[in-house]
């Protein structure tokens, strides 16, 4: 029996969706990584958080990560924004990254140059990540508002 | 003829290429969760309008160009980011829900379940089936709606983040 035209590629890329779906939910991944906020890239917030402060006065980036994530090696963030490391859980705590400084599922923060916090996010894979990093802490520099 | 069967098998390779740079793209931000949620969506969205179009009209949208323009609809807030540098905004909603689909219930569920109906919209079209493939594409569209209607709202403060979800498993990576 010959389908209609268009039909059998509509079958397949279901088949597709269905298979992409099924490997990632029968993987273990979660439904929702960090209830779907992981990497949202939306500058959500507008606080400060007493002890965080910005590097020399610049949008900075503040991760928290835990001793036992491997070295990411050096950084490529460019020379205008400054970039913080911590391991402490009680700062990951508070910045509402809890599970960042315990096992390796680290996070990071955004702040401006005045020390406001405008983004929070969980990102094991963070060390790469500098372009999307670089687009926020830019965005944050030219003063963007949700 | 030779030159129709060229054309045709450029065009494939065209569009197979767009998607392998679409993915791998996605891939090396560590947002493969995202590709998956987006691209569904998009292609649900596109095969429900080719299906409504097939059903209330005489013309046929090819379903190639329906999954490609719903596609691309739904991913216009991310090309803005990484084109533009333009953050993501609340109001990036009206990209078939770009934003609140990530909170809303069950999003991978929603955003297959929006392909399969969108799909099977097309297929009931195909078959002369009008009013099914009306209420197909109708299902599709309200099953995206109701989901960010009911999703959680982006957090504005820290106090609002969830305190115990477990992110370690969300790492980047192929399916």
């Amino acid at each position: 029996m010959r389908l209609p035209r268009g039909v059998a590629l509509v079958l397949a890329v279901q088949a597709l969706g269905t298979a992409l779906v099924v490997g990632w939910l029968g993987s273990g991944r979660p439904g929702a990584p960090d209830a779907g906020l992981q990497q949202l890239d939306l500058l959500m917030l507008s606080e400060r958080v007493p002890g965080v402060e910005p590097v020399d006065g610049r949008p900075t980036m503040l991760v928290v990560t835990s001793p036992e994530c491997p070295d990411p090696g050096p950084r490529r963030l460019d020379a205008r924004y400054g970039l913080v490391v911590s391991t402490d859980p009680v700062l990951a705590d508070r910045l509402a990254l809890p599970a960042a400084a315990r096992g390796c599922s680290p996070g990071y923060v955004l702040l401006d140059g005045s020390g406001v916090l405008r983004y929070r996010t969980y990102d094991p894979g963070w060390p790469e990540h500098d372009q999307e990093q670089e687009i926020l802490l830019e965005s944050i520099a030219r003063g963007h508002h949700r | 003829m030779t030159g129709v069967v060229l054309a045709r098998a450029a065009a494939w390779a065209g569009l197979l290429a767009l998607q392998y740079v679409l993915a791998e793209a996605y891939l090396a931000r560590g947002t493969w969760w995202h590709y998956l949620l987006h691209q569904l969506v998009g292609w649900g969205a596109g095969l429900a309008v080719a299906g409504l179009v097939a059903a209330h009209t005489r013309y046929r949208l090819p379903v190639p160009v329906a999954l490609v323009l719903g596609q691309l609809a739904s991913i216009v807030p991310d090309l803005m980011f990484v084109l533009g540098r333009v953050p993501h905004m609340r109001s990036m909603d009206v990209w078939l829900g770009h934003i609140s689909i990530h909170t809303g219930p069950r999003p991978l569920l929603v955003a297959l379940g929006c392909l399969l109906l969108g799909g099977w919209s097309t297929v009931a079209a195909a078959y002369a089936r009008r009013r099914l493939a009306t209420g197909l594409a109708v299902g599709a569209a309200a099953l995206v709606t109701t989901a960010c209607l009911l999703a959680e709202p982006v957090p504005s403060t820290l106090e609002e983040f969830p305190r115990d979800a477990p992110p370690a498993a969300a790492g980047p990576g192929p399916v």
